[in-house]
């Protein structure tokens, strides 16, 4: 097992999956097929990336690592690239905030988020209550 | 000609100079850095801007560069929700009056052509940019990648933009990478992904730009000069942008292609670092410019990034740092800026505070506005100007602080008789608190209340300080106005929130903020807003424990847009608890107890409370001075809180019809 494939074991989709339950309320509106993707910081240029997509079903989110195959062929409305420790704080189940760490993060920009999907069709998918809780609602132009 | 006296004392940036065959009277560039948002939604430019750019024209800056305008008929450079255009002839007549306000005002006059790539296609719903690498401001547009065949129409389309903006009679155009703009967006590895000869290394990123600058020069002659605004830092390479080294190999590409002046600017919009705030300090980035002039010591370098002090300005011309002051925000401010340092005047500049207000109402799609500078936007409408009062009035204004002082300056420049009268000891009002505390730059705050100081001196109005306006004292002076302004401020409505259960438990922020009370060691303060968090993050770094509580769900709710994230960034960097959504419903020795949304109640511990919020206007002296005074007026937070912009604007327009 490569290194990649390890941290991948290491932060395991059951862990993930716990995350979205305990957090369930924030993505509560998001419509059936709406998906976030996480991707590892180091794994961004690389061919062979993994990102973890978070997918509401209508019965909840699940959680699943897929292909990376570039932006435009994604798939997902939000992309979260983040280093490993970031993704790690955010997958432990002793972290009592994982969602503040990750908006901080955001916030400081040590975590990029791209908004692949239109801000008003991000809306309509649902993603008030998330973008709100990530505090994104105006966000950093031109400081 | 005679020198005046600032002049003497500011020679570099007074120095008359020649660049690129024009005759300059001074080393001051009046910098394209905001779009005003005054124009129509189809890029005609309208009566308002035409007033505003003759103020622009009348700032006696040696070089005058017009807001950008975008150059394709679909709009896809389109940044701003009224920016002007110039892809057609039928603009060029507009153009006309523009360039000849700038020539009737001393100025050489450079049009922008202002694609911006990356942020543009507000009316359409997308961008073009070189690869598609998605957004990280919701603000923007998705991306579409732009085919060589676009590359071509774009480069042809800026050259006729440049070609119209001359035969409008513009001595010179610009074209810019500021922010993340079209060019910059090929410049820069972070969305410049193209396998192609546009990308991959410096040389092939910088072909875009190389082109362009070839077809806009052709397009304009040789007589024409050609400024490149370019970042020296783009803040963007954490995210794999380019790094300094990078901007820099592609400056030196631009001044080889024979841009005939290198503007120099810092970061992106979605930078993760400030360039332009009041948390930057002055002079900040001068390095960016340093490096700029001893890479191309033959090329003119301009800048202005941060950069408001025309002193420092002097210096850095002096000192070879670079040869022209880009400046633009610090005449929003104050139109007069330039002229007030050649006079040696500068203690009656109004100074730019990097407030942000004028950016934080453009991506609100709005017109810009200024804080400091009332008038900004509304130069052609008579109800803004300071026109000679029809009668002279007696007028009392009670209350020192912004709003009252802006109506003081006003109403004493039309020709009235004013007398301020001040509780407190100090011009400023609860200003002075707030720029005590601020910890981006307290020397910006602090500088309105010194202006204040400073134009009451020389305009002769009389500010009576220490002296609290009340039926006893209105008495005494029965008769004797013909007017009254209320512009008393505003304080922390105490009834709204449970009464303490012990005296001296709970006390009001600005009390504590202008040093009438010490804070305690554990503070608990209840109001996340503007009031309560610069102080509660000015305590947290001397030493106090704080904790902010909000009622509202999310902190900042009555900080300037662009400003939210700077308190938000400093709260998670003090590690300053926040409990939001809370009310409280108990003020006891023991500490504060709040109750949240959900209903569960916490204690916090502290041996101070202080109340920030919610604000209430001081309206008392309405009931007072109604059958007392012919006239009554008031303005400011006296009327509704709002704060410093709304607050200065208030007392201005007041200031200008009464």
């Amino acid at each position: 097992m490569d290194a990649k494939a390890e941290g991948r074991a290491a932060l395991d989709i059951a862990g993930w999956q716990a995350l979205l339950d305990r957090h369930s309320a924030i993505f509560a509106g998001m419509l059936p097929g709406s998906r976030i993707g996480l991707l590892p910081e180091e794994d961004f240029e690389s061919p062979a990336a993994m990102m973890l997509v978070w997918e509401a079903t209508g019965n909840g989110m699940v959680a699943d690592y897929r292909c990376f195959p570039g932006f435009e062929q994604a798939a997902v409305d939000l992309l979260f690239v983040a280093d490993g420790e970031t993704l790690g704080r955010l997958h432990d189940r002793a972290n009592p905030a994982p969602l503040a760490d990750l908006k901080r993060k955001v916030r400081r920009r040590e975590t990029l988020l791209y908004v692949v999907k239109p801000r008003a069709t991000l809306l309509e998918l649902g993603y008030e209550e998330f973008l709100d809780s990530l505090g994104l609602a105006f966000m950093g132009a031109c400081r | 000609m005679t020198q005046r006296p600032g002049e003497t004392q500011l020679p570099h940036l007074f120095e008359p100079v020649t660049w690129a065959g024009f005759a300059l009277k001074n080393r001051v560039k009046y910098g394209a850095c905001c779009v005003s948002n005054y124009n129509t939604r189809d890029g005609f430019i309208t009566e308002r801007e035409l007033a505003r750019t003759k103020v622009i024209a009348g700032t006696g800056c040696g070089i005058i560069t017009n807001q950008g305008a975008y150059p394709d008929p679909l709009g896809e450079g389109k940044a701003y929700f009224s920016q002007i255009a110039l892809f057609d002839d039928k603009f060029i007549p507009q153009f006309e009056k523009i360039a000849g306000y700038i020539h009737d005002g001393g100025g050489i006059a450079i049009q922008q052509i202002l694609h911006a790539g990356r942020y543009g296609g507000i009316d359409l719903g997308y961008c073009i940019q070189p690869s598609v690498v998605p957004q990280t401001l919701p603000h923007f547009r998705p991306p579409r990648e732009i085919t060589k065949e676009q590359i071509r129409e774009t480069i042809e389309q800026h050259a006729e933009a440049a070609k119209r903006a001359i035969k409008a009679g513009f001595d010179g155009t610009e074209i810019t990478s500021f922010m993340g703009y079209l060019m910059a967006t090929f410049n820069s590895k972070f969305t410049n992904r193209r396998t192609d000869e546009y990308g991959g290394s410096t040389v092939n990123r910088g072909r875009f730009m190389r082109e362009l600058i070839y077809a806009v020069k052709a397009a304009m002659g040789g007589a024409h000069p050609l400024v490149v605004r370019l970042n020296g830092a783009e803040l963007m390479d954490r995210w794999g942008g380019n790094d300094e080294d990078e901007c820099y190999a592609l400056i030196q590409q631009a001044a080889e292609c024979g841009a005939d002046m290198i503007s120099v600017t810092v970061g992106w919009q979605e930078a993760p670092d400030s360039s332009i705030g009041r948390d930057v300090p002055p002079g900040h980035w001068n390095r960016l410019a340093v490096r700029a002039k001893q890479l191309l010591p033959d090329t003119p370098i301009a800048f202005g990034t941060r950069l408001p002090d025309p002193i420092m300005a002097d210096s850095c011309i002096a000192e070879g740092q670079f040869d022209f002051w880009e400046v633009c925000r610090p005449l929003l401010a104050d139109p007069d800026l330039v002229k007030k340092a050649a006079e040696a005047r500068l203690d009656e500049v109004k100074r730019c505070i990097g407030s942000l207000n004028c950016l934080s109402r453009l991506f609100r799609d709005l017109p810009y506005t200024c804080t400091m500078n009332p008038a900004l936007g509304h130069e052609v409408e008579p109800e803004y100007q300071i026109t000679p009062a029809a009668v002279r009035k007696k007028i009392m204004i009670v209350g020192a602080g912004p709003a009252g002082m802006e109506c003081a300056i006003a109403a004493t420049r039309r020709g009235h008789h004013v007398i301020v009268y001040e509780r407190g000891e100090r011009i400023g009002g609860s200003l002075l608190g707030y720029a005590a505390h601020d910890l981006a730059h307290k020397d910006d705050l602090a500088s309105v209340a010194e202006y204040y100081r400073v134009m009451a001196t020389k305009l002769g109005i009389e500010v009576r300080l220490g002296t609290v306006v009340d039926p006893k004292m209105m008495r005494s002076v029965l008769h004797q106005f013909d007017a009254a302004v209320v512009a008393a401020g505003a304080r922390v409505d105490l009834q709204a929130l449970p009464a303490p259960e012990e005296e001296g438990l709970l006390v009001e922020a600005m009390d504590v903020a202008l040093g009438k009370r010490q804070p305690g060691r554990r503070v608990v303060m209840l109001g996340g807003g503007k009031i309560g968090l610069t102080l509660a993050e000015s305590l947290k770094s001397s030493g106090t424990e704080v904790v902010v509580v909000e009622r509202e769900r999310r902190i900042a709710g009555d900080v300037m847009p662009t400003w939210k994230w700077r308190h938000s960034a400093w709260i998670d960097e003090l590690e300053i608890p926040t409990m939001t959504g809370c009310r409280v419903t108990r003020i006891a020795k023991d500490g504060v107890t709040v109750i949240d949304a959900k209903g569960r109640e916490t204690t916090l511990p502290a041996d101070m409370v202080i109340a920030a919020s919610p604000a209430r206007g001081n309206q008392e002296l309405f009931a007072e001075l109604e059958w007392s005074i012919d006239e009554l007026h008031g303005c400011g937070d006296a009327m509704v809180p709002r704060g410093l912009t709304q607050a200065i604007h208030d007392g201005y327009r007041l200031g200008c019809r009464l």
